[in-house]
């Protein structure tokens, strides 16, 4: 099988209002994917759905092959960072992530080794026995993160996982994560859209409670025939740059400028006729694709 | 889950200080009943021409049961003609600890134990638990982790008041006093699992630990009058069919604690730990069936 979790058709109700209403997505075992969405798009409802938190009122879901989330089968292979939720504050940061790998089945040791690894990896060794409430947000958020990889689970949900870090922690994370693509299954609830892009290889647009686009994130970013130049000075007059390409139209950003083509046009084929005409402008970097905010935007949220 | 329940349970200072209260309750009370138990002495061994030691109680401990104001005093608050057989004869301070822990065991079962649930809930901490054990098995071992905080908290509360017993009183029973304490510590417990299972039954159905607490001390005073209404309308048909309702209250069964002989002991203690996990698993079973938001 090679999806880690799948869900179809999933539907919960709030009186008249559907959280969500028919979510179905599948993530493929070994990737991370990205779920994006506005507030209340239905993001959060479906983790706690598959979570085991919020009982739908239909649809299936199936994590790691084995049915709808039971912790006495998916304890130690399925961890989620739930969003807006407190550790006990009474809890000192190792002996909490002891006890819930040992709550996992991890034994003594094998709690105590997995606990250690992830306080060096989140940078907390120095408040491995301060209590949760001595912690600031964003330490606990890190103890928070820490207790989703105990015992190295196969698959995790993190929502909002870099909110509130400051931003050498949130490039830590980052990385933490990024080693693990490829052998643990990850999704990804964020509202940075830099961050997805620079953490996800799939990526879903959610809305209204149903995934209304799923993609590899190559596929969202590059399916438009687009280039972005950086440049050092503002370019003369774009019509005569862009006389050179027949087909492309330009127009001036901030830090340079955007060619956008029909998809008869190549990539290599535009460069090929601006490249020599933008040089004298200083070409600070060619930028082939689009990013996800604007994939989002341009496609799905306007 | 108990032993990570207790864990936790013993770092919240809640919980240490409520059993921290419960043994300054037993030492003063058992203080003061001393002083009061000295003076109703004093004055026996006056009338009985008997002589006193200086500065400590005791010595006619076995003469004041011959005292007709202390026989009326102890069938008056034992109220049961077998449970009085069985205690006549055993020493006042014995008998003071165990009046004191079977009044005080409800209210410390219920503050202890009625937010575990709903504040772990609300706070959202219940999450990151219910990743790793069935919601069963969160439930059980939030009732057996209480269970034992409150046993830990009644052996001490026995051996503090043992301490001060034997500090204020003399006599050569007074080695004996502190297993038959350590023993009415063990009934009590019985008793606090009934009304463990009342306060996390509760917790489970609430999604504040504010609520579940004033729902749990209502329960509280609920179930000690509604026995007794139930008793002044025994005699109507209504009542007398009501009558069954006694069953579901702690408070019904504790006279069967005050026995001295194993049968009744050990009766009184299963339905007093069957009242506890049917309260229990009516709150477990909305639980299973609730969202956990």
């Amino acid at each position: 099988m090679n999806e880690a979790l799948v869900t179809r058709g999933l539907v919960k109700r709030y009186g008249r209002h559907a959280a969500l209403d028919g979510f179905s997505l599948s993530v493929p075992r070994g990737s991370v994917t990205g779920l994006v969405g506005r507030n209340g798009a239905g993001k959060t409802t479906w983790m706690m759905t598959v979570a085991g938190f919020v009982r739908p009122n239909s649809g299936e879901v199936n994590l790691l092959g084995r049915g709808a989330f039971d912790a006495a089968v998916h304890s130690g292979r399925f961890a989620m960072l739930p969003q807006d939720s407190d550790l006990p504050n009474e809890g000192r940061v190792r002996s909490l992530l002891v006890g819930y790998g040992r709550l996992q089945g991890l034994s003594g040791k094998a709690a105590c080794e997995s606990a250690d690894r992830l306080i060096a990896a989140f940078n907390l060794s120095d408040k491995a026995n301060s209590s949760v409430r001595a912690l600031s947000h964003g330490m606990r958020k890190r103890v928070a993160v820490a207790q989703t990889f105990l015992g190295e689970p196969e698959l995790v949900m993190l929502d909002e996982p870099l909110s509130g870090l400051d931003p050498v922690e949130a490039d830590r994370l980052r990385t933490f994560i990024l080693a693990r693509r490829g052998r643990t299954t990850i999704v990804v609830s964020s509202h940075q859209l830099d961050d997805i892009e620079r953490l996800c290889t799939h990526v879903a647009f959610v809305a209204d409670g149903r995934v209304e686009r799923m993609e590899t994130l190559r596929a969202l970013t590059s399916d438009a025939g687009r280039i972005a130049y950086a440049l050092r000075a503002r370019p003369g007059e774009l019509a005569d740059i862009a006389a050179a390409c027949p087909g492309v139209r330009l127009s001036e950003e901030a830090d340079g400028v955007v060619a956008e083509f029909s998809s008869e046009l190549s990539v290599e084929a535009v460069n090929a006729a601006l490249l020599p005409r933008l040089l004298e402008f200083g070409v600070l970097s060619v930028q082939p694709g689009r990013s996800l905010a604007d994939a989002y935007l341009d496609d799905f949220a306007k | 889950m108990a032993r990570f329940e207790l864990a936790a349970a013993l770092r919240t200072k809640r919980a240490i200080a409520l059993v921290a209260i419960y043994l300054v309750v037993s030492l003063f009370g058992m203080n003061s009943t001393i002083t009061v138990l000295g003076k109703m002495e004093d004055q026996l061994a006056g009338i009985l021409h008997v002589e006193t030691v200086e500065g400590k109680s005791g010595v006619v401990s076995a003469a004041l049961w011959k005292s007709r104001p202390f026989q009326k005093i102890a069938h008056s608050v034992v109220g049961d003609s077998l449970v009085y057989d069985d205690i006549v004869g055993r020493h006042p301070a014995e008998l003071i600890y165990a009046w004191m822990v079977f009044l005080c065991v409800p209210f410390l079962s219920i503050l202890a134990s009625c937010r575990r649930v709903a504040d772990d809930v609300s706070s959202g901490a219940a999450k990151f638990v219910l990743l790793r054990v069935t919601r069963l098995q969160w439930t059980v071992g939030k009732f057996l982790g209480q269970s034992f905080l409150i046993l830990s908290g009644l052996i001490l509360g026995a051996l503090g008041a043992w301490c001060v017993a034997a500090f204020r009183l003399s006599g050569a029973d007074i080695p004996a006093l502190l297993p038959a304490m350590i023993l009415w510590s063990f009934k009590a417990w019985f008793l606090s699992l009934a009304w463990l299972g009342v306060a996390l039954g509760i917790s489970h159905l609430s999604t504040s630990g504010s609520k579940a607490q004033t729902l749990s001390l209502g329960l509280l005073v609920a179930f000690a009058i509604a026995p007794r209404v139930l008793k002044l309308y025994a005699d109507t048909v209504v009542g007398a069919k009501l009558q069954v309702l006694k069953m579901l209250f702690p408070s019904v069964m504790e006279d069967a604690l005050w026995r001295a002989s194993p049968g009744p002991v050990a009766a009184g203690a299963v339905w007093l730990l069957a009242i506890g996990l049917m309260w229990l698993s009516f709150g477990h079973l909305i639980f299973t069936r609730r969202d956990v938001r």
